[in-house]
């Protein structure tokens, strides 16, 4: 949960956080693609 | 730590940023409403990893900072009673009023505490019958439920010697009134993600649609605010202009709903002056008459308060996105933390504090 001042203000979730994630990798897996390239 | 150490990944902004630099085609300004958001873009050297082109500006999202002398005036003759104790954030304690801060109150033997949570201020009232505690509740829309909640705790406990000093402020007004500035030359905004955990963003849509300006709610982390950058930008080079939603894993398009019922229980929106930019039309918060005694500033006689400003501070300059703070004559000579001159070099939310801490080789020469 994220806290503020000692109160829950919302639940992370997930789902939505580990596609975020998901695409984060795929970004980074670009850029090591393209410093190959280099 | 899980959901955060992802949005710090070295990579992953390596990869924004370049594809941030490979989208921008002519000069773009985007201003970050949240000074969380500054400290981050500092700490972690954001601006030195965007192209030339892309300039960020720093805005008013710092609720210490946009607190109006006159209300920390008020706090001070509050303060300054020996049959009160006096409660805030930390970072209240030392931002200037015209002639003396909260730290030196309490230096002077006054009751003067600083607390983590309001409802920490409730207890002290609780515990301490014999004298009136007062809670400074400043702040915008993340912290607005919290210090709502407070004065219902009090209430429904029956306390008669608990009081707020109320002074929020709310972003989407001064959005607005940013936007309404003739020499403003912000293109788009990222959103503060906090406060659209408890708002939502629906009120930001026709903000958007009204002044055709791209705003993106975004995260605190680095590769998050990387992220909505490079969404804004996106935005602008496909002359789009929408609410989009960087901070999907905490933001939902309503926000927190039970915090806003709750809000429109305790608080009505009023006019509020701002500290450095002026009033802004319903800008602000104050308690509603049924919740009138738990207003400070009809508990106590603080009425008519006479303040006087730095005349050297550029606060409302800054804070407007139309300088940063190294363009400011003293910053870093007359004003620095330990001695400050405006409220934006105490806070840790502050423009200036973080320009000091992590950018002090830009300070003005001589």
């Amino acid at each position: 949960v994220l806290v503020h001042v000692g109160f829950a203000l919302s639940k992370v979730d997930e789902k939505e956080a580990l596609s975020t994630i998901e695409m984060l990798r795929e970004m980074g897996d670009l850029v090591d693609e393209s410093k190959e390239t280099e | 730590m899980k959901f955060v150490d992802e949005f710090r990944s070295p990579k992953a902004a390596q990869g924004y940023s370049r594809l941030i630099k490979k989208t921008i085609t002519k000069p773009r300004v985007i201003m970050e409403i949240c000074g969380g958001q500054t400290h981050t873009i500092m700490k972690y050297g954001i601006e030195e990893m965007l192209p030339e082109e892309l300039t960020v500006v720093h805005g008013p999202g710092c609720p210490v900072c946009v607190t109006p002398l006159e209300m920390i005036d008020k706090a001070l003759t509050i303060a300054s009673h020996d049959d009160v104790i006096f409660t805030s954030f930390g970072d209240m304690l030392r931002v200037p009023g015209s002639k003396d801060d909260l730290l030196s109150v309490k230096a002077n033997g006054y009751d003067v505490r600083i607390v983590f949570s309001p409802l920490d201020a409730v207890n002290i009232a609780a515990m301490n019958k014999d004298k009136k505690v007062v809670f400074f509740a400043v702040g915008f829309e993340t912290t607005a439920p919290a210090n709502a909640m407070a004065v219902v705790e009090a209430k429904r406990r029956g306390l008669k010697n608990f009081s707020i000093l109320c002074s929020h402020v709310l972003v989407p007004p001064a959005i607005e009134a940013l936007l309404s500035n003739r020499r403003t030359k912000i293109q788009a905004f990222l959103a503060a993600g906090h406060v659209c955990t408890v708002m939502g963003y629906e009120e930001y849509i026709p903000l958007s649609e009204k002044y055709k300006i791209p705003i993106v709610v975004t995260g605190f982390e680095p590769v998050d605010i990387l992220q909505g950058i490079y969404m804004a930008v996106r935005q602008l080079e496909e002359k789009r202009y929408e609410v989009e939603n960087q901070y999907g894993r905490v933001v939902s398009k309503q926000g927190n709903i039970p915090a806003k019922e709750l809000l429109k229980t305790v608080f009505h929106t009023v006019d509020r002056k701002w500290r450095g930019i002026g009033t802004i039309p319903q800008s602000g918060f104050r308690l509603k008459d049924s919740y009138s005694e738990f207003d400070a500033e009809k508990v106590f006689d603080v009425a008519d308060v006479e303040v006087n400003e730095s005349p050297l501070c550029i606060a409302g300059e800054v804070l407007q996105g139309l300088k940063k703070p190294s363009e400011c004559s003293a910053f870093g000579s007359l004003c620095t933390p330990e001695h400050p001159l405006g409220a934006p070099m105490v806070s840790s939310e502050g423009v200036c504090a973080a320009y000091f801490h992590y950018k002090k080789h830009e300070r003005v020469a001589g």
